[in-house]
């Protein structure tokens, strides 16, 4: 049974190229535009992986993840944030949220494929 | 996860299924400690569980401890593939010592649709 | 969906971003303090840079770096928000627009306007920034693991060669999602898990167990070629809330040291030294020096410290520990140094040399006269010119050890390339020789040291195979010998294949079939133009720069170069190089009215040729030296000297490179300081006239190229052999060069 990585970001093209270099390695994808669209598509599916930019528009990414981290069936699901050289007090604040996990912007696709292992194989 | 357990005088049958992951680890944790104490021999049949993860391990291994501290003998049997693959990549059979686990490493695993 | 599709999906989505980043910029031109218009710029820069980074991108991932930067300072009131950001903002936008463009395919109309531009904006975005200075964005580093130096071109690791990975997990990582098992499954894709230990001491009874904490540790074997840090980096999201110690196999401490040893002496902390050989992560010395800080007054050692985490061997700290003592002591000499421009040093060595000549000039005269004074002070100033020039001339000799030290990285370059395992081992390190000579040397030493290890060193099989270690040797080796200094690159390798050298010569027509060659002159047939025994050309040896080129390079130097091979054995070159380019102690002597000078070092002894020598000498060409042999050459024939002979005639014997010869000439004259002057470019093909000097009276004086004299007396010794030089060095031919 594959694994299902949820893609949260407002960019599509970077959804759309992360996609590709997930669904190339094996993983479900599910992707969304903001904090909002994620908890909606999530919300009754199971999700091994969630991968969330900070800066969105109409949910960001850390008011996102502190409520993933309020669902019983998400707690513990676990999540990537994607952060900037210039975002370190983001990056503290997201892990404080419990986004334990973060990548670069920007990247390659290689990048985000080897993160995504170290957590979940496909 | 669905866990039933099955008091026949004193010799519990626990089947457990579904996914022993950490979001049911506190209730795999209560159910499998009080089966121990209400039992006094018990085999936990793993042939059902389709996914377990290091908190859905640490569980099982919390309970064979349990059992072997009060001198009870706990078995486990029918490991489903993920169970036998989690056990391996932890090489944890000796620990857990049952002998089905054991013979894993012979060709009767494969014949059970063999390792990834 | 493919790239492509995506790339468009980037371009169309750009262009929308830019368009929105437009409206609330105006926005904030009306309403400098509007937030939301303030985070929807950065946002649509933001994603803007996120996601060219990811088609690779990089001229807009570098220009929207630097514009997001500025906005960031903004939005955090660290930059006012005016007319003149707003404005600046708004042409980026329309520049990023220009460059999305690009991206699309769109050919600038003009590329160079753009560029400078560009150019101009960052000039600007410059300005804002805190320093003043224009900020640089980093290229995108494209995911490529540094780990080449460690890896060892897929050679099994022999013996205990497994990574040693403690593990133990922090109670909340479960919760955090992360599992221990998929960090240990990514550690299977690094190599091959040779044994897995798992730890659940810590668990708690029953009673006190959290389900949803984790309470494991691991021990792990790991096989595998990855670096250190990658390997660490398995446990990147983990690090900070568990205990991760990773030791590296025993099997390359060994490869550390030599890591180490090698690396360049520009570091003398020992933590640096560490990570910079890849032995000690970044992170494992940062957590080190905590600790040290931590324990406060009586601080142990940072290397102490990751011995007994076991983070590292003590092997490998100790080498560091040396290779800082060796930088330190080498600062400490350092600072005893004066930089001096080697202009002036030149400029210093050409006027000595003028004061020599000046000086042998003002002793001729004072000879003339029966002044006894005016010879003891001639005598006392000749004294001091010699020591004068003597100090002139250490000033640019230079220990040849750091030359050889450079080659610790070549031989181990190399050697990974070729998959053989080779120790250099240096000695000698500490002859002087002239710097311009160390500075020429370099690439014939270069090519030597990589032919050894090339065509050398045998493979570890057949090394084995013919009883030998498996690990091949190289030697460099240095000393001083009769004034020259002589450079020895010897290897432990397999030895020249006489016959093969000897049919490939003959193939090539450098020999003819029928001459009887011994061994030596058999090997030194490899310095011959043309030749190359390699069957395989391989990346390193097969450069089309052969022996001959290294062999010419070194005549340039007026050295001379040779081999000695033992079949099984090895292969020894031996270079010998004059310790001076500048200045040497002649011996003057004299043929007819010619004046030449043979450079004092080579000069054994001086006799007069006896009448027996003399009518013997009708007949052969050598003399009876105390019983031994020594062949001699008549200057006068050689150079065509007209005139008679002198009634009684001297032999200066010479000596070099283990041979003697005797040079028969008219006249000795005795020490002569001499200064070289290059022969001018006319006379360069010249053979047995090395160079040209001006004598106190002004007259010119001829260097003699000693080696090439006694080589060509040597050859002469026996006719046949004789002309088997004259075929092989044409320029040679001992006929009249003068």
């Amino acid at each position: 049974m594959a694994k299902t990585i949820l893609v949260v970001d407002d960019s599509s093209s970077l959804r759309q190229v992360v996609g590709i270099a997930l669904k190339g390695a094996g993983y479900d994808v599910i992707e969304a535009c903001d904090g909002k669209d994620a908890l909606g598509k999530i919300a009754g599916q199971k999700v091994h992986l969630i991968i969330s930019d900070v800066n969105m528009p109409n949910m960001d990414g850390i008011t996102f993840v502190k409520e993933v981290k309020k669902i019983a069936e998400h707690k513990f699901v676990p999540i990537i944030m994607l952060t900037t050289e210039s975002q370190e007090a983001k990056k503290q604040e997201g892990q404080a949220a419990g986004a334990k996990a973060w990548v670069v912007k920007p990247f390659q696709p290689a990048q985000m494929l080897t993160a995504v292992s170290k957590l979940v194989m496909p | 996860m669905e866990i039933n357990v099955q008091n026949t005088n004193g010799r519990c049958a626990v089947a457990l299924g579904g996914e022993l992951t950490i979001y049911a680890a506190a209730e795999l944790k209560e159910g499998l400690i009080g089966a121990v104490g209400e039992c006094a021999e018990m085999e936990i049949n793993l042939s059902a569980v389709s996914d377990i993860d290091t908190a859905g391990l640490q569980v099982l291994v919390l309970a064979k401890r349990h059992a072997a501290a009060a001198n009870k003998t706990l078995q486990l049997v029918g490991h489903s593939r993920p169970v036998m693959e989690l056990i391996e990549l932890y090489d944890m059979a000796a620990l857990f010592g049952d002998p089905v686990v054991i013979p894993a490493q012979e060709p009767g695993r494969n014949a059970n649709g063999g390792k990834a | 969906m493919n790239l492509e599709a995506a790339l468009q999906t980037f371009i169309v989505e750009s262009r929308e971003l830019l368009l929105s980043m437009e409206d609330s910029l105006l926005e904030l031109e009306r309403q400098p303090d509007d937030a939301d218009a303030m985070n929807a710029t950065f946002r649509a820069i933001h994603t803007i840079k996120g996601s060219a980074g990811l088609f690779g991108l990089d001229d807009i991932v570098r220009f929207t770096h630097v514009v997001e930067s500025l906005l960031d300072r903004a939005r955090n009131n660290e930059v006012p928000v005016n007319d003149t950001l707003t404005a600046l903002m708004l042409e980026c936008g329309d520049h990023i627009g220009h460059l999305v463009g690009t991206a699309a395919g769109d050919q600038p109309a003009d590329p160079a306007a753009m560029e400078a531009r560009q150019a101009a904006l960052l000039e600007r975005l410059g300005k804002f920034s805190p320093a003043g200075v224009p900020e640089v964005a980093q290229a995108v580093e494209a995911p490529v693991e540094q780990e080449a130096s460690l890896a060892r071109d897929g050679s099994e690791p022999v013996g205990n060669g497994a990574w040693h990975i403690s593990l133990r997990f922090g109670r909340d990582v479960l919760r955090n999602g992360m599992d221990p098992a998929s960090f240990l499954r990514y550690l299977s894709t690094l190599g091959d898990v040779v044994s897995t230990t798992t730890l659940c001491d810590a668990m708690p009874a029953a009673a006190e167990m959290d389900p949803e904490s984790c309470y494991l540790g691991f021990e792990i074997d790991l096989r595998s070629e990855a670096g250190k840090e990658t390997i660490e980096g398995a446990f990147e999201f983990v690090r900070e809330d568990c205990q991760i110690r990773i030791l590296p196999p025993n099997s390359r401490i060994g490869e550390f040291v030599q890591l180490i040893a090698a690396l360049p002496e520009d570091n003398d902390r020992i933590g640096e030294i560490l990570v910079a050989s890849g032995a000690v992560t970044q992170a494992e010395l940062a957590h080190a020096l905590a600790e040290q800080q931590e324990a406060g007054g009586g601080k142990p050692r940072v290397g102490e410290i990751l011995v007994e985490e076991n983070v590292v061997q003590e092997a490998v700290v100790q080498a560091a520990l040396d290779k800082q003592k060796q930088i330190k002591d080498k600062r400490a000499t350092e600072n005893r140094f004066v930089r001096v421009d080697a202009a002036k040093l030149e400029e210093l060595i050409n006027q000595v040399g003028e004061m020599v000549i000046a000086g042998a000039s003002a002793t001729l005269l004072a000879r003339r006269t029966a002044d006894g004074a005016l010879h003891e002070a001639m005598s006392l100033m000749g004294r001091l010119v010699e020591e004068i020039r003597d100090c002139a001339l250490s000033l640019r000799m230079v220990e040849i050890g750091e030359t050889f030290n450079r080659f610790q990285r070549v031989v181990r370059d190399v050697s990974r390339e070729l998959g053989k395992e080779i120790a250099l081992e240096i000695s000698g390190g500490e002859t002087e020789l002239d710097k311009t000579v160390v500075e020429k040397i370099t690439d014939p030493l270069t090519h030597l040291v990589r032919n050894s290890i090339d065509h050398g060193i045998e493979p570890a099989e057949v090394r084995l195979a013919r009883g030998k270690p498996a690990n091949g040797i190289i030697r460099l080796n240095a000393y001083h010998e009769s004034g020259t200094i002589v450079i020895e690159v010897a290897d432990d390798g397999g030895g020249l294949n006489r016959d093969k050298i000897l049919s490939k010569a003959i193939e090539k027509g450098i020999v003819a079939p029928t001459q009887a060659l011994a061994d030596q002159e058999i090997y030194n047939l490899v310095f011959e133009p043309g030749f190359s025994t390699a069957d395989q050309v391989t990346n390193l040896s097969g450069r089309g720069v052969g022996m001959d080129v290294v062999r010419r390079n070194i005549e340039a130097l007026r050295g001379s170069i040779d081999l000695d091979s033992r079949p099984g054995e090895g292969t020894t070159f031996r270079i010998r190089l004059p310790l001076t380019l500048a200045i040497i102690d002649g011996f003057l002597i004299e043929v007819g009215e010619s004046s030449l000078v043979v450079p004092l070092d080579m000069v054994v002894e001086c006799l007069e040729l006896s009448d027996a020598d003399k009518q013997s000498a009708e007949t052969r060409r050598y003399l009876n030296l105390r019983g031994d042999v020594l062949p001699f050459i008549r200057l006068r024939e050689l150079l065509a000297i007209e005139g008679e002979p002198a009634r009684r005639e001297n032999v200066v014997v010479v000596q070099f490179g283990g041979q003697k010869a005797g040079l028969v000439v008219d006249q000795l004259l005795g020490e002569f300081q001499t200064v070289i002057k290059p022969l001018g470019q006319v006379f360069r093909h010249l053979r047995g006239i090395s160079g040209s000097t001006i004598l106190g009276s002004g007259e010119v004086a001829l260097i003699l190229d000693v080696p090439a004299l006694v080589q060509q007396a040597a050859s002469r010794e026996n006719e046949q052999t004789a002309s088997v030089m004259q075929s092989v060095r044409p320029g040679m031919a001992p006929t009249a060069i003068l």
